[in-house]
């Protein structure tokens, strides 16, 4: 099925780089892009994506903090926190609020991995 | 950059993060590790075949040659450290900075083709992190001993001085550096005390309390030193730390005391040996002193008298004028017929005449020369009757005001010194108020408690508290402070003989009681004068109990009494029969001996010294042939005579006018408790 | 971008270069939070290219602050300096920060010289091993020496970097132990490395992102 999935990372090439992978693993699922928390939390105003990707070292609001936004807003998105930053503290809190953790760099092995849970929950809705 | 190896032939050697260098037996450089080609900016290609004098042609290499010989020749290993050679090569860290490093030189046992291994460490870091170490703890000590206001010295096992801070410089007066090297000793004046400090530091590795010692400056000056010290160890090295305190204050101060007390005690000696042999001249001068002082109190009075003399002429002029006036009006009536208005005249004239008479008489009886007479006195009344003599002293602009306690207490004083007083307070107001103003004389009674009687120099009690205000100039706080002292006056000369307050001063002690002065520049001046209360009662002075008579009763001792004033032998008398004493009085010298030369018991002679024809002492002497052991009690008028008691025999004691009868009651009561 | 750089990186490749930094520094929190076996919470770091002038001026020359720096040469394709610099009364907290416990100063100060070392050591690497992985090169890195003066006396370390004027400044901030310790890394490369890094990072782009206009 056709999922859309949500992209949220200061960094375009990190985008750059993930829309890569996707688009050799789900080359027709919908792509939303957003450089900053409070864009994303604009476009998911008037969507609803399936899935969400999500920077953790952002400025602003942070990747958790915009988590916890969307969890309120849209229960049912899967959510996975992207970053360098493999701290205890970053991942409990992830794992907290029922999001996955994704190491960077971000190889497509692992995004693959993750991508393959989402849609399995998805179908079980 | 350091030119890189392009190859590593060795890549165990060039991993080691130290340098290695091989040499073979000719000293030949044979292998040479990256680490090397990075701190000597010479790459391998360019040293090997070389010898290291070729490598580092700058380099003084004794010490390493001679490690390199030992090692190839003899298989030793030396160690060279940056402690004792500085930077050994020229090496270089990454970042350019100096790289301070320690050498080993090794033999290499079979080594095919090297014979020596040199192995170079960096220290560097180790080295810096001492030195800061070693700076920040000079610092901290620095910090507070070169600031320490007391000479710090640090001295070794053998009490050289190694280092001393400033203070130490300052105090003794050396230059920086030639104390170190010196015995500590050589600061001391008092070597002994320092030796034995010194020994009990090194024993019990401190100064229990600090020593005084007397310290020697480099210019030979003394000055006075506390040492407090301790012992410590530091890497096996004993250290005494010595700390001087500059002492020369309290010394100063000490030295000073002793010196005064010295000084007073010679001064006491030499009288004690004036009075000794020249006792009689003493005693002239105590009577001729006794005739002066009359004789001032006199001049006192004609001081005062003269003073009078303006206003009571002008008066007498008055009273002349209206004596002589209503007789020639009463010429002039008869002559004209009208006999009938004379009487009228004679009357005033008779008036004028009367007038006239009693202020002749009060001039007489001021000026009569009578001796001390206390009486109990009404001071309102007093005052009352010389309160013409005093308005008339007073002059035009001055305002007199009277105010009277009713229902005063009377007092008990010689009326005639107190008028004296008066008149002379009087006069002290008027001269203070050259414009004219308001004098004062005010009465009222007074109870003053333990702290009240204290301010003013008396006894807890009852008195009549006397007051003369002036609304003149007033006194400043160094004239009030003299106002009482003998001769001191503030009037101009030939204007004043500056005994008038003295006297006062006097006459009011003598009655118990106390006078003082409040006054402020521009604001006036108020004398207190203060007498006890007299109740009729014979132990008259006293409103609480005596408190040198603690059983009261003494064992019927006989006691005699030579006094010629008067007043001063009925109060000792009186305080004796209080006492429980037996007393026999005698007026004088003779009267008294004649006394002592009976066989009547007497237990303890109370006497004056200076009694008229034979003196106390003489009295004393005579009587102490047949009565050795008598006690004896001196009464005396003359302070300087009190202060030593070396004239004194056994069993003879001093008492010094004036004194209280409280002082006298004990004095008489100690003296017949020993050995009674 | 400053102007006055010799070096020009476009967005993208200025994007990559700080996704690497990011990976690089990240990496060295990790490391030296399993070094000191604490927690080491690690803010984004922010990446310039300034020229030398500015790089002094930013790290205190104007104040004449004191500089303590961790320095490793590098060498390889590219070849250069990096250096960890502290204000000199900030590297006694990182010192504590690592070290742990209630330590007197003087203890402290004993161990400065080497926690400062080995600490750096941990950090350059991780930073600059990541970097050149994700480069897909291999760096020769130098042990760490600890430096001490004003930034004017880091920034002319003798052999000069013949880097002209460009300077790679990355400031980061992490806290360890409730401490927070903040500095910066430098990165001075010579000429021909400053155009072999470009080159590298279009490499990069192209590895991670597909072809893309540059």
């Amino acid at each position: 099925m056709s999922l859309t999935i949500l992209i949220v990372d200061d960094s375009k090439l990190a985008r750059m780089s993930v829309v890569k992978s996707l688009k050799a693993l789900h080359p027709d699922w919908t792509r939303l892009e957003a450089g900053n928390a409070e864009e994303a939390l604009r476009l998911t105003q008037n969507s609803n994506p399936d899935i969400a990707l999500l920077d953790f070292n952002m400025p602003g609001l942070d990747g958790l903090d915009l988590a916890a936004e969307l969890r309120d807003s849209h229960p049912r998105m899967m959510i996975a926190l992207i970053s360098a930053n493999r701290q205890q503290d970053v991942v409990a809190r992830a794992e907290a609020m029922q999001a996955s953790f994704l190491a960077k760099p971000l190889t497509e092995a692992a995004l693959a991995v993750f991508l393959t849970k989402a849609v399995d929950a998805r179908e079980k809705d | 950059m350091a030119e890189k190896d392009k190859s590593s032939q060795y890549p165990v050697l060039d991993a080691v993060n130290a340098g290695m260098i091989v040499l073979d037996v000719d000293r030949r450089v044979v292998r040479w590790n990256a680490w090397m080609s990075s701190a000597s900016g010479r790459g391998r290609e360019e040293v090997y075949g070389a010898c290291l004098a070729d490598v580092f042609p700058d380099s003084s290499l004794g010490r390493l040659d001679t490690a390199i010989t030992a090692a190839i020749t003899r298989g030793l290993s030396g160690l060279l450290t940056h402690a004792l050679h500085g930077q050994l090569l020229p090496l270089r860290t990454r970042a350019g900075r100096e790289l301070l490093h320690d050498i080993t030189v090794s033999s290499i046992r079979d080594g095919s083709d090297g014979k020596c291994l040199i192995h170079i460490v960096d220290v560097t870091m180790a080295v810096r992190r001492e030195r800061y170490l070693r700076d920040r703890q000079k610092a901290r000590y620095d910090a507070v001993v070169e600031n320490a206001p007391d000479a710090i010295l640090t001295l070794d096992a053998d009490g050289i001085i190694r280092l001393a801070n400033n203070a130490t410089q300052t105090q003794f007066g050396y230059d920086h550096g030639e104390l170190i090297g010196q015995p500590a000793a050589s600061l001391f004046e008092t070597k002994e005390l320092w030796e034995a400090a010194w020994r009990c530091i090194l024993e019990q590795a401190q100064v229990p309390h600090p020593v005084e010692l007397t310290a020697m400056r480099k210019d030979g000056s003394h000055g006075y030193v506390e040492l407090s010290a301790s012992r410590w160890k530091n890497d096996n090295h004993v250290h005494v730390t010595a700390i001087l305190r500059d002492a020369g204050e309290r010394r100063t101060a000490e030295m000073e005391l002793r010196a005064s007390e010295e000084r007073f005690r010679a001064s006491a000696k030499a009288l004690a040996e004036l009075n000794a042999t020249l006792e009689q001249r003493v005693i002239e001068r105590t009577n001729q002193l006794l005739e002066a002082e009359d004789a001032l109190r006199q001049s006192q009075k004609m001081e005062a008298i003269g003073q009078l003399t303006g206003g009571i002429a002008h008066d007498f002029n008055n009273l002349l004028q209206g004596i002589v006036g209503a007789l020639n009006m009463v010429q002039k009536r008869m002559t004209e017929g009208r006999i009938s208005e004379v009487e009228r005249f004679l009357h005033g004239a008779v008036s004028s005449a009367q007038r006239a008479s009693t202020l002749t008489h009060r001039l007489l009886a001021f000026s009569r020369r009578q001796p001390i007479d206390p009486r109990p006195i009404d001071v309102n009344a007093l005052v009352g009757s010389i309160e013409e003599l005093v308005r008339r002293s007073l002059g035009e602009g001055v305002k007199m005001v009277i105010s009277g306690a009713d229902d005063l207490w009377l007092t008990r004083c010689d009326a005639n010194q107190l008028e004296n007083a008066i008149l002379n307070l009087a006069i002290n107001a008027r001269d203070a108020m050259p414009d004219g103003g308001t004098l004062t004389i005010s009465t009222v009674n007074a109870s003053f408690d333990a702290a009240q009687a204290l301010m003013r120099d008396l006894q807890a009690g009852d008195y009549v508290v006397l007051r003369i205000h002036d609304t003149g100039v007033g006194m400043p706080p160094d004239v009030q402070a003299r106002a009482f002292d003998p001769f001191f006056t503030t009037k101009p000369l030939g204007k004043g003989t500056g005994l008038g307050l003295s006297m006062i001063y006097g006459f009011a002690r003598q009655a118990e009681g106390a006078v003082r002065i409040k006054s402020e520049v521009g604001n006036g001046t108020t004398i207190e004068l203060s007498l006890p209360r007299f109740d009729g009662n014979t132990s008259v002075v006293f409103s609480e109990p005596p408190s040198a008579a603690e059983d009261g009763t003494g064992n019927n001792e006989v006691v005699l009494v030579a006094e010629d004033e008067e007043v001063v032998r009925l109060l000792v008398v009186e305080v004796l029969n209080d006492l429980g004493y037996r007393v026999l009085e005698a007026a004088d010298g003779r009267a008294a001996l004649r006394i002592l030369q009976s066989a009547q018991k007497i237990d303890l002679f109370v006497t004056d010294i200076g009694l008229p024809e034979i003196n106390g002492r003489q009295v004393v002497d005579a009587a102490r042939e047949i009565r050795s052991s008598l006690k004896v009690l001196f009464m005396t008028g003359y302070a300087e005579v009190a202060a030593d008691g070396q004239f004194l025999e056994k069993d003879m004691e001093l008492i010094a006018k004036p004194f209280t009868m409280d002082k006298l009651a004990a004095k008489i009561r100690e003296m017949l408790s020993v050995g009674a | 971008m400053n102007a006055s750089t010799p070096i020009h990186l476009s967005e993208l490749e200025l994007d990559a270069l700080t996704e690497l930094v990011n990976l690089g520094i990240s990496q060295a929190a990790g490391d030296l939070a399993m070094m000191v076996r604490q927690e080491v919470v690690l803010s984004v770091p922010r990446v310039a290219l300034v020229g030398r002038d500015e790089a002094i001026h930013v790290l205190g020359g104007a104040e004449r602050k004191d500089l303590v720096a961790v320095h490793q040469v590098f060498e390889g394709d590219i070849i250069g300096r990096a250096l960890l610099i502290f204000p000199e009364a900030k590297s006694l907290e990182l010192v504590r920060a690592v070290v742990g416990g209630d330590l007197s100063f003087e203890d402290i100060i004993e161990l400065e010289q080497e926690a400062l070392s080995e600490t750096g050591n941990v950090i350059l690497n991780g930073c600059l091993g990541t970097i050149a992985n994700e480069l897909e090169r291999s760096l020769k890195i130098s042990l760490p020496e600890v430096l001490h003066g004003q930034s004017a006396d880091l920034f002319e370390l003798d052999p000069p970097p013949e880097s002209g004027d460009t300077v790679m400044l990355i400031y980061i901030h992490f806290a360890v132990r409730e401490r927070d310790i903040d500095g910066h890394i430098a990165m001075l490369l010579d000429m021909p490395s400053l155009a072999v890094l470009k080159d590298l990072l279009t490499a990069y782009i192209r590895r991670v992102a597909g072809d893309v206009q540059t």
